[in-house]
């Protein structure tokens, strides 16, 4: 799954940060274990990263940093669900979701004053779907269904949410992260969305 | 064999030999020989003698003096061991001190970390501060960290005898890879060292050394090639 890889060299030049920095960070958990991919090349074993994930992250602990302590940064980047609860109304206001998808939320599970982490990341992946036009309400039943039974057996773990079509008749599954899906030609994978993705934003927009 | 048990959160006290099935105490003292079957979650815990934990520990202050077995992984704010602590599991800690020989199977990641004597990490040892002094052969697979020092025995003379007669046999520390932003380095044997500021005292066998800012090279140190980059 993972593409482009970049050496901890290469990484460490186009950054400006030093060993220590990342060394540092990884000991406060800011970049997952599963990143340090450990590969032979001619001078012994040496450390490889996903690049653009690692530039990602990078980029955001070193825009945050001056704001937030590490270890609240690393609870933030972390999968790990946080334990906030928001109001319904809160989550319009701060364009966490579109009242559309508020609306349709309400209209499937029945009226929610208060939105637990959860509850807020499916309607966050839904509104997500929504706006960019490739789902529809049906389809959006589906996935609210999906997410709801299948997905608190993932917890604390990363995933994806993948979202499927065949000759007309949609579909979605969740996967955990470490796995290669292939399908036949036919089936056409409409979207993927990395779950601890969505997650960190999630919780970079609430705060 | 004694357990004492008192308050809502309990202490476990073993003097003399004695197990326990582990749990979440506030103090768990071992004066003796003890045997906990389990994880254990405590806020102090001091061994004088012996102990092994069948499980994972977690505890906020630690006191080793003699043995520790440790069988899952060790996460505490603060250690202070004298003798030995051996650890199957990978160890997290703010602060630790260990005067005598530490061995962790799995990574160890410290804020602050002082050790005397010797040690062996089979993964990555990972640490802001570091600071070894060493009196006997010691490995890890790795090293990385802000500010890393490796010297060759400390204060005490002692075992300065046992060098000067198996004269050769103890190399020090061995290990793949050292990176970090400060690294002072006396009789280590690496394949790689990268940084910042590296200095190498007497007795280094470097295969390469990469750094940015300085580099120092004591004469006695071997260093196979050297780049700036």
């Amino acid at each position: 799954m993972e593409k482009d890889l970049i050496s901890k060299k290469e990484l460490l030049e186009l950054t400006g940060i030093s060993y220590g920095q990342l060394y540092r960070w990884k000991r406060k958990n800011l970049i997952p274990e599963e990143w340090f991919i450990k590969k032979s090349t001619f001078t012994g074993q040496e450390t490889f990263f996903p690049k653009d994930r690692i530039l990602d992250r990078i980029e955001k602990i070193k825009n945050m940093k001056g704001d937030v302590s590490l270890d609240d940064l690393a609870d933030m980047l972390s999968p790990n669900l946080m334990e906030t609860v928001l109001e319904r109304e809160k989550l319009v206001e701060r364009n966490i979701v579109s009242k559309t998808t508020m609306d349709f939320y309400i209209e499937e599970k029945g009226e929610t004053e208060k939105f637990a982490f959860e509850k807020m990341l499916y309607l966050y992946i839904l509104d997500k779907m929504f706006e960019s036009g490739i789902i529809n309400f049906e389809e959006g039943k589906i996935i609210l269904t999906l997410l709801d039974e299948q997905y608190p057996k993932f917890k604390g773990k990363g995933g994806e949410l993948l979202f499927l079509r065949k000759l007309g008749i949609s579909s979605c599954c969740l996967v955990s992260s470490v796995c290669d899906i292939y399908f036949e030609d036919s089936m056409k994978i409409i979207e993927r969305l990395n779950l601890s993705d969505l997650i960190e934003e999630l919780k970079i927009k609430m705060t | 064999m004694v357990i004492f048990m008192k308050k809502h959160i309990a202490d476990l006290k073993i003097n003399g030999s004695g197990s326990s099935a582990g749990g979440k105490y506030n103090s768990v003292l071992v004066n003796g020989s003890g045997r906990i079957d389990g994880d254990l979650d405590c806020d102090y815990m001091k061994i004088n003698g012996q102990c092994t934990v069948n499980g994972k520990v977690k505890v906020n202050s630690m006191k080793v003096h003699g043995n520790s077995l440790i069988k899952g992984n060790l996460e505490v704010e603060k250690a202070k061991i004298h003798g030995t602590a051996d650890i199957k599991g990978n160890v997290s800690v703010e602060n630790a001190e260990t005067y005598g020989s530490v061995s962790v199977d799995g990574d160890c990641n410290a804020e602050i970390f002082k050790i005397e004597g010797t040690f062996a990490i089979e993964g990555l040892l990972n640490a802001g501060e570091l600071e070894l002094s060493l009196y006997g052969p010691s490995r890890a697979h790795e090293i990385g960290g802000e500010k890393i020092i490796v010297k060759k025995k400390g204060k005490y003379h002692f075992f300065g005898l046992k060098n000067l007669i198996m004269q050769g046999s103890s190399k020090g520390l061995k290990t793949e890879t050292i990176e970090g932003d400060e690294i002072y380095l006396e009789n280590t044997q690496a394949k790689v060292v990268r940084g910042n500021n590296i200095e190498l005292g007497p007795g280094c066998e470097i295969e390469l050394v990469e750094y940015k800012d300085n580099f120092k090279q004591d004469e006695k140190a071997e260093v196979g090639t050297q780049r700036k980059i």
